[in-house]
């Protein structure tokens, strides 16, 4: 009687074994760099539909910050294969100056993204969801989804921009490339956040919330 | 070999291979949030003539219709009318300073989230963004961000005081949205 589900059910488990060995390009979410702070394991997806926000893979997540060439990195060049390599690296709730609210201790907003190369003003960051282009700064733009969700672009060619203030847009379109625009001197990447309304328990608030989870499955989308 | 030892071999060598266990990951609900229609209709009977010009003037320049949600504004008299786009559910007001840009941005769906995220802080209606600052507030159900950001965040008080932003979230007044 079991002769032909264990078959089967080998086969399931060979294949489930190759996906997870893809897998291995991501590390776990909340799994931040050694002495970069402490992470938020949140495996939960809150944006099944994102649109990957980078128009072309590969890219990587990891810090700019704590990574080589990055103002805490202890040194090296930003350009370093090692930032430019898998696995990812969440760096949601990495060290800044002060906690947000979803965070145990650390104040890093979103995450942030490399391009397939390190070239300045080359690779297109794209609308992660349909909607409008609901606030342009002078370092940022703001995209405001169907739904209300502010996803946050930071760090883009401002000068260059494919998008205007109050555009509407489709998941996918250009809206900048990314660049290093900011007072001083960062490693080239897109700092991408997002802030939203959570309903916890009886408490409905407005917060940077994790992006980790959502990009990875995003990606996989892009990649396939 | 039997089967079963087979089996917990194969389970062995996939086990340290799953990091992200992706297939398992949960995905959050979105929902619409139930507005307080007679409060914010209350809000706006009651609203001081500066808040009524703004409402008229908005109604002339973009129109409420088709917002199912109240739509928050600066008082026209003092910010002027801003540029404006909604999404139904959704809507995006800005304001162009000198120096600075201020957006109003309004809408009214929630994640649930119990049991998947943790507040460790107290949520703070002000909050630094790096490049500028957010005022976050929830009014009659729905969800409003004034975000702000500056030519010199560094530096420009606007972006590192909370006062400039806490006393535009202060004025907001309402200026349309319906329920249907």
């Amino acid at each position: 009687m079991m002769s032909r589900p264990i078959p089967l059910l080998i086969l399931g488990l060979l294949l489930a074994a190759g996906a997870a060995r893809a897998d291995d390009r991501f590390l776990p979410p909340g799994d931040l760099l050694p002495g970069s702070g402490e992470g938020i394991a949140v495996t939960a997806i809150l944006y099944p539909d994102l649109r990957f926000p980078l128009e072309e893979g590969p890219a990587y997540a990891n810090s700019p910050t704590f990574g080589p060439g990055g103002a805490r990195g202890g040194g090296g060049e930003e350009c370093d294969a090692v930032n430019y390599s898998y696995p990812w690296r969440d760096n949601f709730c990495e060290l800044r100056r002060s906690d947000i609210a979803l965070c145990v201790s650390g104040g890093h907003f979103g995450q942030d993204l490399r391009p397939k190369t390190c070239e300045d003003n080359t690779h297109w960051a794209v609308a992660a969801a349909d909607g409008v282009i609901a606030h342009v700064g002078r370092f940022s733009i703001t995209l405001q989804s169907r739904d209300g969700t502010l996803f946050r672009y930071v760090h883009l060619a401002m000068d260059e921009l494919a998008v205007a203030e109050l555009d509407t847009v489709k998941a996918g379109d250009r809206i900048g490339k990314v660049s290093n625009d900011w007072l001083t001197w960062l490693p080239v990447h897109l700092h991408f956040d997002v802030k939203d309304t959570v309903r916890i328990g009886d408490a409905t608030r407005i917060v940077f919330v994790p992006p980790y989870s959502s990009l990875v499955r995003a990606y996989g989308r892009l990649e396939q | 070999m039997t089967p079963h030892r087979l089996l917990a071999a194969l389970l062995a060598l996939a086990g340290p291979a799953l990091p992200l266990p992706a297939a398992a990951n949960e995905v959050l609900s979105r929902t619409e949030v139930a507005i307080d229609w007679p409060s914010a209709q209350a809000e706006a009977a009651a609203a001081a003539p500066q808040a009524r010009a703004t409402a008229d003037a908005f109604a002339q320049a973009a129109g409420a219709n088709g917002i199912r949600l109240p739509v928050l504004l600066l008082p026209v008299e003092e910010w002027g009318m801003p540029r404006f786009v909604h999404q139904t559910q959704a809507y995006a007001a800005a304001y162009r300073l000198e120096g600075a840009q201020l957006s109003v941005l309004g809408w009214r769906s929630a994640i649930e989230a119990s049991g998947a995220l943790t507040l460790h802080h107290d949520v703070q209606g002000y909050e630094s963004i790096g490049d500028g600052a957010d005022y976050s507030l929830v009014r009659h159900g729905a969800s409003y961000v004034l975000r702000l950001t500056c030519d010199e965040p560094l530096t420009d008080p606007r972006c590192i005081e909370p006062a400039f932003l806490s006393g535009a979230a202060a004025a907001l007044v309402s200026a349309g949205g319906s329920e249907k």
